[in-house]
Parts: structure tokens; sequence; C-alpha cells
């Protein structure tokens, strides 16, 4: 079957759409940087950064789905959900790393380059045909975000950067293992079902390492720090278009391959859920504290890998992804707006009475988070348990629950602090950065991004149906 | 297409967006006046539905009869006496607070009129959010900590409601290939479970309800949040949100799971025998005047519970059912007065310790003679509204089991005994002598409006029961009509 594909009816004007606007989105950027570079003047290069995701955005918008002649890539409604959400998620980091980061010292012409090349490796990483792709697309996505976490070039940056760079490159170390057991077994580089144990073992072995990619416990030490030193635009990108991808790679992946393995999966979910809601609980940083949630999302994701070859499992992990990404982008951009003064949550105290409308937006996202009704989140989390019990796995079911519980504390955490207590009545320590928040500007256009994030989870949270029938209905298929 | 109950469900949706434009308290007051308007023409047999995901199962079956009617029409009309209320409340950031008041009818609403399960605890759940903020922002004394308490133990109860819900709904759709929640698709497929899988599901239905009623072990939060709520909050707390629970378990848990009902009534008629009993004695005790009532509520929530499930042969007996239902009207009412008077009093002279009182009386004739009113509803004295709902229930638990019922008869000797002594030690005997005493002023204008409103309705309960029996019927019929 994976063989005979057919080519047919396909016209040159289909292979331009295609690798043609991916050609041109890239040789966009690529003339941007280089001249950029030559002038020295860094609007050029965000300009551009802006004009290839643009390009590619309009492409997922129009692009109809077909065979790749090259057997790359499904071009299929995944793909197409993927390019459209990884190009409004770089558009949007573009403009919040502008605003957060410095002309001088920390934005260069290379920053926005990079955004661009991650975000293409990670639309590749979604939908590649064969290990090999697969692989080459994670590095692509990899590679330039390790450079651009270290972007303000502090202390804490390249701390971060380094375990990053550490913890990817033991990822794609397993990765290779798997990916060589395999084909030492299939003698094909084709994802598809494995007819050796050893083929099997390979498998196993390219899931796990994708996963953690996406930020699963046990492997998880690398995303509190990762997030903390990080720049908030960075991991509002990161954060966001990483998990986008690993997840959806796997479930690619054990979808095509069909292999069954709920056992450890459903390990990995529990593990994640407790360590990531037990972690969180006693965090006292905020981006520290949104790190650790999303291992404990890793957990729900999971779920609905259990139940992959399901069309609405398909649509159900898109939807949670994406509204996933939605509110760690929105958040992130939150906390970037105000530089490096929301660190703590002793920093939350009393925001509400100065910045009231921003107090409400991160009130929204964290909400989300949380799963709690009126916003996207719960149908998000009501998916993950019903994706789990379309294959009966109750445990990870009551973990997710009893996880969910535990979370509301610390999610309420930040709300709790900016709308019910004020700075007078706490030993707050950090007054100093009060004072000096509002010296704070604040970008306009940023912050109407972000409410646009925000409204669009409250009506998501309401209409969930609406997202189905934006992305094409159902059912999808691969 | 837009009939007077979805109009009834969208205008405090509506004014929830207005009040985000327009800050004053006035838009709490026109909207709610609207919603409580509408409310009052609903027809009772009402059936419709808003589809709103159809490919998720998720719709808000709107269903009217003499179970829910009398529950809209006391949460319109209590928001609507809240707003009143806080047009001469002294309280900062009062736009915030119109906004989360109105955010929180839109939500409570649709609650009552839905079938759909789903849609159910998304409203359910979702009411957590403004309730915390309410008790959060403008509570006393710990309320973040008595805010942290009420989500997380709601919360607690609700999630594995939430499990038990998309449990079934799965099995719905492996039964009928698309997914739902609607009661009558749950009521077929869990009857042909085996009785363990039953059993384990109408756990999850029943923990939600029994924190939200609450029942004695799980009852912790409410003294607190009832005690550190704002004015306003504490009233919508006992007078609606705690109904939201035992509406629910005559709504949902019993149709859904008769036999898991009828096999284990005894236990949870003993638990709510117990929180009346319990309750009582805790209230004896308190020395804080919100916190007696808090206690109270526990007692009295007991009553509605134990006429929920007082059996007489198979089926729930008749007296029990309509006491039940009767009482969370007089409750709501009853109660929900006596947290404006608390509230009332602690705004003049902020303290709510009954020891700092005493001889009021002569101060406040006004103040003293509603509350003394509500107290009489409270303990269910004859021609007042909790006459006949504890006089039922009584009917219904001697009927069920002879001790169950003399218990119970004596919880009602214990609740005239703590109401009535802190009457007796507040507003009787020699008048106080301290700064704030002196400058007691008594209720006025919008005030004795709220006031005399709802005593009012105290009577009417009391002394003209039979329109309300007749409305009741109707929903006793639903819950006979699935068991």
């Amino acid at each position: 079957m994976e063989t005979s594909v057919v080519y047919e009816k396909i016209s040159f004007a289909d292979i331009l759409s295609v690798w043609g606007s991916f050609l041109v989105s890239l040789f966009i950027s690529i003339i941007g940087f280089l001249i950029s570079k030559i002038k020295k003047n860094i609007n050029i290069s965000w300009i551009s950064a802006l004009v290839s995701a643009l390009v590619i955005l309009v492409f997922s918008v129009v692009g109809r789905v077909y065979e790749d002649p090259f057997q790359a890539v499904f071009f299929d409604k995944i793909f197409f959900v993927s390019i459209f959400l990884i190009s409004v998620f770089s558009i949007l980091s573009v403009f919040i790393s502008l605003s957060e980061l410095d002309y001088k010292d920390s934005l260069s012409s290379e920053f926005f380059f990079f955004l661009i090349i991650s975000a293409f490796g990670a639309i590749l990483m979604t939908s590649s045909q064969d290990f090999l792709t697969l692989f080459l697309s994670k590095e692509l996505m990899s590679f330039p975000i390790y450079a651009m976490v270290y972007a303000f070039r502090d202390k804490i940056g390249v701390e971060s950067a380094l375990k990053y760079f550490v913890a990817g490159a033991i990822f794609s170390l397993i990765y290779l293992v798997g990916f060589s057991f395999f084909l030492m077994s299939e003698e094909v580089i084709r994802v598809a079902e494995p007819k050796g144990i050893l083929g099997v073992f390979g498998i196993y072995l390219i899931i796990f390492s994708l996963l953690f990619k996406g930020g699963t416990a046990p492997f998880h030490f690398w995303v509190p720090d990762v997030y903390q030193g990080a720049p908030a635009s960075v991991v509002s990108f990161a954060g966001s278009v990483v998990k986008f991808s690993s997840f959806v790679a796997a479930l690619r992946v054990i979808d095509i391959t069909k292999i069954e393995f709920f056992v450890p999966l459903e390990a990995l979910a529990i593990i994640s859920i407790v360590v990531g809601v037990l972690g969180a609980l006693v965090q006292k940083e905020i981006k520290r504290l949104v790190a650790y949630s999303s291992i404990s999302h890793s957990g729900f994701i999971i779920f609905f890998l259990f139940s992959s070859g399901n069309a609405d499992v398909k649509n159900y992990l898109l939807f949670y992804l994406a509204t996933y990404g939605i509110a760690t982008a929105g958040i992130f951009g939150l906390i970037s707006l105000f530089k490096k003064n929301l660190v703590y949550l002793e920093d939350f105290v009393g925001l509400s009475r100065k910045h009231r409308y921003i107090s409400l937006l991160i009130g929204i996202f964290i909400l989300s988070f949380a799963g709690i009704p009126m916003t996207a989140g719960f149908f998000a989390k009501y998916m993950s348990f019903l994706s789990a019990f379309y294959t009966e796995r109750i445990l990870a079911v009551v973990f997710g629950a009893i996880g969910s519980i535990a979370s509301l504390y610390f999610y309420f955490q930040p709300m709790s602090r900016s709308f019910m207590e004020s700075v007078e009545n706490t030993s707050s320590q950090v007054t100093a950065s009060q004072e000096g928040e509002d010296k704070v500007y604040i970008s306009p256009f940023v912050l109407f991004l972000i409410s646009v994030l925000a409204l669009i989870l409250i009506v998501l949270g309401f209409i969930p149906g609406l997202f189905f029938r934006l992305i094409g209905g159902i059912p999808l298929s691969f | 297409m837009l009939d007077v109950v979805k109009i009834t469900l969208i205008l405090p949706f509506l004014g929830t967006l207005v009040s985000l434009f327009i800050r004053t308290p006035w838009v709490g007051v026109i909207f709610s006046a609207a919603t409580f308007i509408t409310s009052l023409i609903i027809p009772i047999g009402y059936s419709d539905f808003i589809t709103i995901s159809k490919y998720l199962g998720f719709s808000i079956s709107l269903y009217v009869d003499g179970l829910n009617i009398l529950l809209i029409v006391l949460t319109t009309g209590l928001f609507l006496l809240v707003f009143l209320y806080s047009l001469v409340e002294r309280r900062e950031r009062k736009d915030e607070y119109v906004f989360l008041f109105l955010l929180l009818e839109a939500l409570i609403l649709p609650t009552f009129f839905t079938k759909n399960i789903l849609a159910f605890y998304f409203f359910f759940d979702a009411i957590l959010v403004p309730m915390f903020f309410i008790i959060g922002i403008w509570g006393t004394g710990r309320k973040i900590y008595s805010a942290y308490k009420f989500v997380l133990f709601t919360f607690f109860g609700s999630i594995f409601f939430l499990v038990s819900t998309i449990y079934i709904g799965k099995l719905v759709y492996a039964e009928t290939g698309r997914l739902s929640f609607e009661l009558e698709d749950f009521i077929r497929v869990v009857q042909n479970l085996d009785h363990t899988t039953k059993l384990i599901l109408f756990l999850g239905f029943f923990i939600a309800f029994a924190v939200k009623i609450p029942l004695v072990p799980v009852h912790v939060w409410l003294p607190d949040a009832h005690t550190e709520a704002p004015t306003g909050g504490s009233v919508i707390l006992a007078g609606i949100l705690l109904k939201i629970g035992s509406y629910a378990f005559l709504r949902f848990a019993v149709p859904v799971f008769p036999d898991i009902v009828k096999d284990y009534a005894f236990y949870i008629a003993l638990i709510s025998v117990l929180g009346i009993v319990y309750g009582a004695f805790l209230a004896l005790a308190q020395q804080d005047i919100k916190r007696l009532i808090a206690y109270s509520s526990v007692s009295h929530m007991g009553y509605v519970m134990l006429g929920s499930v007082a059996l007489v042969g198979d089926k729930i007996s008749y007296e029990g059912l309509q006491g039940a239902v009767l009482q969370m009207v007089n409750h709501g009412v009853a109660t929900g007065a006596l947290f404006f008077l608390v509230g009332m009093i602690y705004e003049r002279t902020h303290t709510r310790m009954i020891d700092d009182y005493s001889g009021i009386a002569k101060k406040v004739p006004i103040f003293t003679t509603f509350f003394i009113i509500f107290t009489l509803s409270s303990i269910g004295f004859p021609s007042t509204g909790g006459f006949i709902g504890e006089l039922l229930v009584i009917i219904g638990a001697i009927k069920y089991d002879t001790v169950l019922g003399i218990i119970t008869a004596s919880g009602a000797i214990l609740s005239a005994g703590y109401m009535l002594y802190l009457v007796l030690r507040v507003f009787f005997g020699e008048l106080k002598k301290s700064d704030v005493i002196e400058e007691l002023e008594d209720v006025r204008g919008i005030e004795v409006f709220v006031l005399s409103v709802l005593s009012v309705l105290v009577f009417l309960i009391g002394i003209f029961p039979s329109p309300f029996m007749e409305v009741i019927k109707g929903g006793i019929e639903f819950v006979w009509k699935h068991l």
C-alpha cells in the first residue's frame, strides 16, 4: 500500500503552490536576513520574517489537499492546520519579541531568521512521511530555538540554552537509536507498520524521544530551567510550537505504525501529571509555574495518543494543542510586556490595581490552562478524558482528575494575588520592582493581539464546534 | 425562535457585557429586573433546546417543570434584591461587583433549566469563578483562604462528576454512534450496566452534589465561605448555590440511578439526619452571628436531602418530596433574608460577634421585627413557610423510618433553640453601652423594601401553600416517573 503511490493529475501548478510557496517564503526570509546583515538594519530582518510567515499563512488557507510527489510530507488537513497555527504563532512572536527584546543588546538579524527556520522545521515535523524527514525537521526546529533562548545573553540564559541543547541532543540520540533499530529490521525509512520485534522496539524509542521533546516526564528536568531562563517572548513561541509539532508527530507515528503500547504511555501520562502538578505547587516564579503546568499538560495530551486511530481523536488533539498553544503564547506574551518586572508570584500582588485589563487577560489564559468552563481549556480537558475513555484508560483519567483538582490551587495563585491582595497588607519583597513597573511601556498593538487570543479562548469556550468547522470539519484522514 | 425562556437566559449575559462598558450599579438592577419579569411568565411544561456543538454532544436543552420553576424565580428574584441592596451598600470596586454578580446569575440560570448533563456540569463548574472572586475580593477576615477552600472543595466533588458524565457519554456513543449527554440517553444506557459500575458512577454524581448541598462530612467549606463572603455573596451562596446540589440530585442522580438511590437511601437519609442534628449543635456553639446562620444552613439542607430520599415502598414519599422542594424555596428566602440582615448590621457596626450586641431591639425596632420574622420561618413556626416544609419532611421521614423521623423532629427543636437563643442575646436584655451600638441606625429605604418582599413571601408560603403545592406536583411526577 505504501509503495504504490499513484502520481495522477498533479499539475505543475500544484507542485509549485506547495513547495513553491515554501521556497518563496524561505527565499524572502533568507534575502531579508542577508540584506539586514549587510545594511546592519534589524527592521528589514523582522519585516521579511513577517512577510515570509504571511506567505505560508495565506498558502495554508488557499492550498488544497493532495499527494506529495516527493513522498516526503503528507499534504493533508493536519498539515494545513499546522501551517496555519504555527505561522500565526510565528507572526505573534515577531511582535512580542520586538516589544520585549532590546534593539541594542539582545536583538539581532539572526533572531527573526531563526524564528522562521524553526517554524519551517515545526511545520515539516508535523507531517513527515518518513523517519529521516522527521528527524531532520525536528533538528531544524530545535537548533534555532537553542540560540533564541540565549537572546538575553545573560548568565541564566546560557544555562538554559545549554540545558535545552543537551536535553535535545539526548532525545535526538534516543531517536537515532530507535531509527537505526527500525532501519535494521524493516530496511525502509518510511513511517510504516513494523514487522519485526526490533522494528517495534525502534518505534517505541522514536515515540519516547518525540514525547520527551514535547516535555513529558520523567525527562522533564530541562523544561522549568528553559522556561525560566529564556526570554518570555521565546517561550511564548517555543512553548506552543514545540509541543504542538512533537505531539502531532507522535500521533502520526503511532497511528500509521498501529503500535499498541498503552501501558508505557499510561505510565508516562500519570508520571507527567503527578510531577507537573506537585512541582508547580511549590513554585515561586510564574515562568517555572507555567513550565511545570506544561509538564502536566503533556500528561493530558498523551490521553489522545491512546486512541490515535479514531478520526475524532485527531480533531480533539488539534483542538487541545491549539488552545493550549494559544494560552501559552498569550500568557508569556503578557509576561514579556513587563520585561523583567513580573518574575515572582509576589510581583502579582496588587497588579489589578495598576493593570486591570492585563490581569483580566492573565486570568483568562490561566483559567484555560486549568480547564475551567467558559474557556476553551474546559473542552480540551473534556476531550482528553473522552479520548482516554475510548480505550478504557480509566486509571489515567482518575489521575487526570486528581491532578486537575490539585492544579487549581496553583493556577489560582496569580489571580488571587493580583485581584485580592494589595501591596499594603503583604510583606512584598519586590516593592522596588513595583515602582519600576510604572515605567514599563506596554505596546498597545501587542496587547491588542493578545486580547484577540483571549477572545478566541472565550469564544471557543462557549462554542467549541466553531474550531472544527474552521478546520474543515470531520473526519480528518491521514 | 426567541421566546421567554431564551430571553431569560440571555439577558444576564447581555448585562454582563454591558456592565463592562457602563460602570454603574444600575446596570445590574435593570438587567436583573428584566430577567425577573421574564422569568415570572415562563410557561410550565416548556421544552426546547439550543444546540451548541452537535459534534461534542453539547446542547443546552431547556426544560421547565414543577421541580425547577420555583427555583428559577427564586434565583432571578434574589438577584434583583441583591442588586437593589448594592445600590445602598458601601462597597469599593462596585463596577466589578456588578459584573461578577451578573455573570454569576447568567451562569446559575442555565443549571436550573438544562437537562443536558454536560451543559449542567459546564455551568455548575463555571460558577466557581465569579464566586471565587466575590469571596476573595469583597470578603472579610480570612477571605482568600475561604475562597480557596470553597473552590477546592467544590471542584473536588465536581471533577468526578465530570468523569462519570464523560464515561456515560462515551457509553452512549458506543451504543448510538453519536455523543449525547441528554438525560433520556443517560437513563437508557445506565440501566443496562452492572451494579458495581452503577455504584461507582453514582458516587461521582453524588459526591459533587453532596459537597454543594452540603452533607455532613464535606460541609467544612460552607461556614468559612458563608461567613467571609460579602452580603450579596452569602445571600446567593445560601439562597441559590446550595439548592443546585439538592435540585441536581432530584433532577439527575435519582432518574439516572433509581435503583442505587433506592438501595442506599437509608445511608443517605442517615447522613442527612446527622447533618440536621450536627449542624444544629454546631450552630448552638457559635459566637459569630453569620457563622451561626451558616451552620443552620447545614442543618436545613439536611431536611431537603432527607425529604428527597424518604422512601415509602419503592417510591420516594410524596410528602417528603413536597417538603424537600418547598424547603429549598423556604430556605432560600429565609436564610437569604437572614444574611441580608446580618450584612446590614455588619455594615453599621463592623462586628458580627454576638457578645458585642445586647438589647438592641429598642434601638432598631424594624430591624428586630424582620429578624424575628425570618427566625420564625427558619425554625419552622406555624404560619411561616418553614413550618409547612419541615412538617412535610418530618411526615415523610416518619413514614420511611420512625426512628429517623423522631430524631429529625428533635432537630427541629434544636433549631428553635439556637435561633431563639441568638435573638434573645442580640436583641433583648440590657442595652449594651458601646460606641457602635450608640450610633446604630435602623434599616431604611431600599433595605426595608428588600426585607419586606422576602417577609411577604415567608407568610405567603406559610398561609397559602396550595398554589405552590400545585406547582411542585409536576416536579414530583417527574421524579416518580423515573423511579
